[in-house]
């Protein structure tokens, strides 16, 4: 029994041991990668230079703000920060840890952040968990029991090899372009817009969304809750429930879902909820009529 | 009938039965040995020995037939 | 608490731990013990079901061992099927009872006043079901004796590696070792250790990952193309395989690793070269008892109509096997397709026989890859019944998968990670299937590689496996 106890001892060592050195290894490529999400998340908590306009949220303003042109007309430096399918216990550390360097003028988040369920998405910070307390606090403090389990480097980098080795081409200050389409796929026509009477938000979504706009206006920046437009319907209940939230924070609601000037233009969309490029365009001038109104340039 | 005899008849009704005219049987012979001999055909070689001997077995009696050894015991005890 | 989850990567070395502090004579006390904390854990409640069937069984299989007359024996063991049958009718069946009641009330406009009620299904009632009946009946037909001590019947029925998922054990095979002396010894807790770490492997790294895939495409069939769920539909049986082999492999090397021997419950199903075979290979503890509990005693009492009785036991058994997996249209259509297939094989057999051995065909490549490549697939149609929620969507599948064409909905990174896993398991079944004992990795003789092997896995488990809801297929890119 005692040799096969210091077998098993060998073998945990050695797993541990390599584990580890992988993890080394990964890390690396993972800080380099060319992969245009890993790319803005690692900006976001760790490279983060000084912007003055940063936008978040998930997909739909990933692909819609354009944060070069932003800059090119303010003068003002801007990224978009925004990630696919990331939502509100991934935005609000990544704000902390981005007023922690210095207040941007301002800061722009999807109302969409109000219906993104779940919190799966939770894993794409665990490489900065170790190093970051504002992530730790929100991982702990969702799932309680992740501390154990981050000890392994293999945990913390599950199933992210391919993707931080499948890097696309540059990177425009965090915007990701999406094409036009003639036609809406089968599966894009699946995608579901808030539904419902009446919109009942998840308490635990509020909590952070509304802590996000306090923590946000009271940096002192101008503070926007950008309500997306989409190709078909608005419901109703959905937006008086997001307008709510933002009034008694003190942020700024600007809501593209009723204007007719984007509202069944289907040569603006990528699917039902995604502008293409063209669409950001457009979008991109009109929010910079809203800087320009409310004084930002 | 003495054993010789009965292996004889049960010989023929085998090699019927799972299709292999050059079975031979042995008391240590089990279903394993024989290409066919499944649960499908087993049941088929019950019913051809109960006709061919005019015997009736009892279903207590089928989970005990571990191998043909332990058949032709069965058998025997009610031929006798 | 499940094999996949933290708790009972904690759980299993503290029973370990005080299994070894238990005296020998005790150590089935231990798990008993252990394996109510463990049922109990899930739910407190499910604690009084397998209580209840441990007394009904025990006492029902004393008297059948006490009285002489065999009329009352088989009274007392038809009176204990019932009663343990009872509570998996009552939390299996009662919803879709009455779901239907409320249906057809609802078409003739009546509306049913009784509310609708689920209930959470309390899981593995149905396999420790399956083994108080097994051991009833094992019983009755003196293959064992009755337990006189009732906590090792409380434990043959709630042992907790196999309360969840199975294999679906015998009373003969464990009430014995259960009873023997319990040691832990260093052979054993290495061939267990193997066994769970292959477990993990298929569980986490190919049944995991796969699934992503086959729900994303199964979940919504409206919205993909015949291809693709063709494509889908091809690998959801690798899925099941890896799932419910790898859950069983981890139940098996646990039990090992207590010094308790379990059946095995795969034998590389893809291999086998027809459907009557392959059913052999396949979740084999389940089927070895509908065997021997179900069809055998029906066949029996068919036997003098000859080839269809025993087509109608077949029928018989195999509905009742798809029902047992869950009551609804369609997994019964699910069932009567394998019984469909194995009474066509079992008709053909004879000239099938007489073609093979006429030009030697057992012995020719084309002929046994074309041969497997058959009876998977046609388990693979069958499996579209056992995937699709409702019998409508089944329909929707072969519908689609006949008339409509299209370009594959492929997640690159999803089938990447998967296809990994499917490669190594499939290949290490190849080996294992045509040229056992070569080749070795996990029992090579060298300790280097075997280490390595073990190192290999284990970092393929943490680096690639499923282990949180972090993985998942979005939608849009």
């Amino acid at each position: 029994m005692k040799i096969f106890i210091g077998k098993l001892l060998v073998f945990l060592v050695l797993l541990f041991a390599a584990d580890y050195l992988l993890g080394s290894i990964i890390s690396d490529f993972h800080l380099e990668t060319k992969n245009i999400n890993l790319q803005n998340t690692n900006y976001g908590f760790v490279n983060y230079n000084n912007d003055d306009i940063l936008f978040f949220g998930a997909s739909e303003v990933s692909h819609s703000f354009i944060s070069n042109k932003v800059t090119k007309e303010t003068g003002l430096s801007s990224y978009n920060l925004a990630s696919d399918g990331c939502g509100i216990y991934y935005q609000y550390p990544l704000l902390e840890t981005v007023l922690e360097k210095h207040t941007p003028k301002v800061i722009l988040i999807s109302a969409y952040q109000l219906t993104q369920e779940g919190s799966e998405y939770l894993t794409r910070m665990y490489p900065y968990y170790n190093n970051n307390e504002h992530v730790k606090e929100v991982v702990d403090e969702l799932h309680p029991r992740e501390a154990v389990k981050l000890a392994l480097q293999g945990y913390v980098y599950n199933s992210q090899i391919i993707r931080i080795f499948d890097g696309r081409s540059g990177n425009s200050n965090g915007y990701v372009p999406l094409p036009s389409i003639s036609e809406l796929t089968e599966i894009q026509k699946s995608i579901n817009l808030p539904e419902g009477e009446v919109y009942e938000i998840s308490d635990d979504t509020k909590f952070y969304f509304v802590k996000f706009l306090e923590r946000a206006v009271s940096s002192g920046a101008t503070v926007y809750v950008y309500v997306p437009p989409i190709l078909e319907k608005v419901n109703q209940p959905y937006l008086n429930a997001v307008k709510s939230i933002a009034n008694d924070t003190g942020a700024k609601l600007i809501d593209f879902s009723t204007d007719y000037s984007l509202l069944n233009r289907k040569e603006l969309f990528n699917d039902k909820i995604h502008l293409n490029h063209e669409g950001a365009e457009v979008l991109m001038d009109k929010f910079i009529e809203v800087l320009k109104k409310d004084g930002v340039y | 009938m003495d054993k010789p005899e009965l292996i004889d008849r049960l010989t023929t009704i085998f090699r019927a039965t799972f299709d292999a005219d050059s079975l031979v049987l042995t008391d240590e012979l089990t279903a394993n040995d024989v290409d066919n001999w499944d649960s499908l055909t087993h049941m088929i070689l019950i019913s051809e020995i109960e006709k061919g001997l005019d015997i009736k077995f009892k279903l207590k009696e089928l989970n005990k037939m571990k191998n043909v050894g332990a058949l032709i015991e069965i058998i025997t005890s009610k031929i006798n | 608490m499940v094999f996949t989850s933290l708790n009972f990567l904690l759980f299993f070395p503290a029973v370990i731990l005080l299994f070894y502090i238990t005296p020998i004579k005790y150590r089935w006390a231990t798990l008993l013990i252990a394996s109510y904390f463990f049922y109990l854990n899930i739910e407190p409640v499910f604690g009084l079901l397998t209580a209840i069937i441990t007394l009904s069984t025990y006492f029902f299989t004393r008297l059948i061992d006490k009285v002489n007359d065999d009329k009352t024996k088989s009274k007392y063991m038809y009176l204990n099927i019932a009663i343990v049958l009872l509570p998996l009718f009552f939390f299996k069946y009662f919803t879709a009872i009455n779901d239907g009641i409320f249906n057809i009330l609802d078409l003739y406009e009546i509306r049913w006043v009784l509310p609708k009620i689920t209930f959470l299904l309390p899981v593995g009632i149905s396999f420790y079901t399956f083994m108080a009946i097994g051991y009833t009946i094992d019983v009755y037909n003196e293959e064992v004796e009755a337990e006189k001590n009732i906590g090792i019947v409380a434990l043959f029925i709630s042992f907790f590696p196999l309360i969840l998922s199975g294999p679906i054990e015998r009373a003969k095979n464990m009430i014995p070792q259960f009873k023997s002396d319990l040691k832990l010894n260093p052979a054993n807790f290495s061939i267990g250790l193997k066994l769970m770490l292959w477990g993990y492997f298929m569980k986490l790294v190919v049944a995991d990952r796969l699934a992503i895939y086959v729900d994303a495409v199964y979940g919504n069939l409206a919205h993909h193309n015949g291809d693709t769920i063709l494509f889908t539909s091809l690998l959801y049986p690798i899925q099941v395989y890896a799932d419910l082999g790898g859950y069983s492999l981890i139940a098996i090397g646990v039990s090992k690793i207590l010094g308790l021997d379990v059946m095995h419950n795969f034998n590389r199903p893809f291999f086998a070269t027809s459907m009557a075979e392959f059913w052999r290979r396949w979740h084999m503890s389940l089927i070895t008892w509908l065997t021997d509990y179900v069809y055998t005693p029906l066949a029996f009492s068919f036997r003098r109509y000859g080839v269809s009785g025993i087509v109608l036991a077949l029928m018989v058994t195999f509905v009742l096997s798809g029902v047992w997996h869950g009551a609804t249209l369609n997994f019964v259509v699910w069932g009567v397709l394998q019984g469909v297939f194995l009474s066509i094989e079992a008709l053909m057999n004879k000239r099938k026989t007489k073609m093979e051995n006429r030009y030697s065909l057992k012995s020719n490549f084309l002929y046994v890859a074309f041969s497997i490549g058959l009876t998977y697939f046609l388990f693979s149609i069958s499996q579209v019944f056992g995937r699709a929620v409702t019998f409508e969507d089944s329909i929707i599948v072969f519908e689609k998968v006949i008339l409509e064409r299209g370009s594959l909905f492929l997640d690159k990174t999803t089938l990447a990670y998967a296809s990994i896993g499917i490669f190594m398991l499939l290949l290490s079944d190849f080996r294992d299937e045509y040229f056992p004992k070569k080749m070795l990795l996990f029992n090579n003789k060298h300790f280097v590689i075997r280490l390595g092997s073990y190192l290999c896995v284990a970092l393929l488990i943490l680096w690639i496996g499923i282990l949180n809801g972090g993985q998942f297929i979005y939608f849009k890119f």
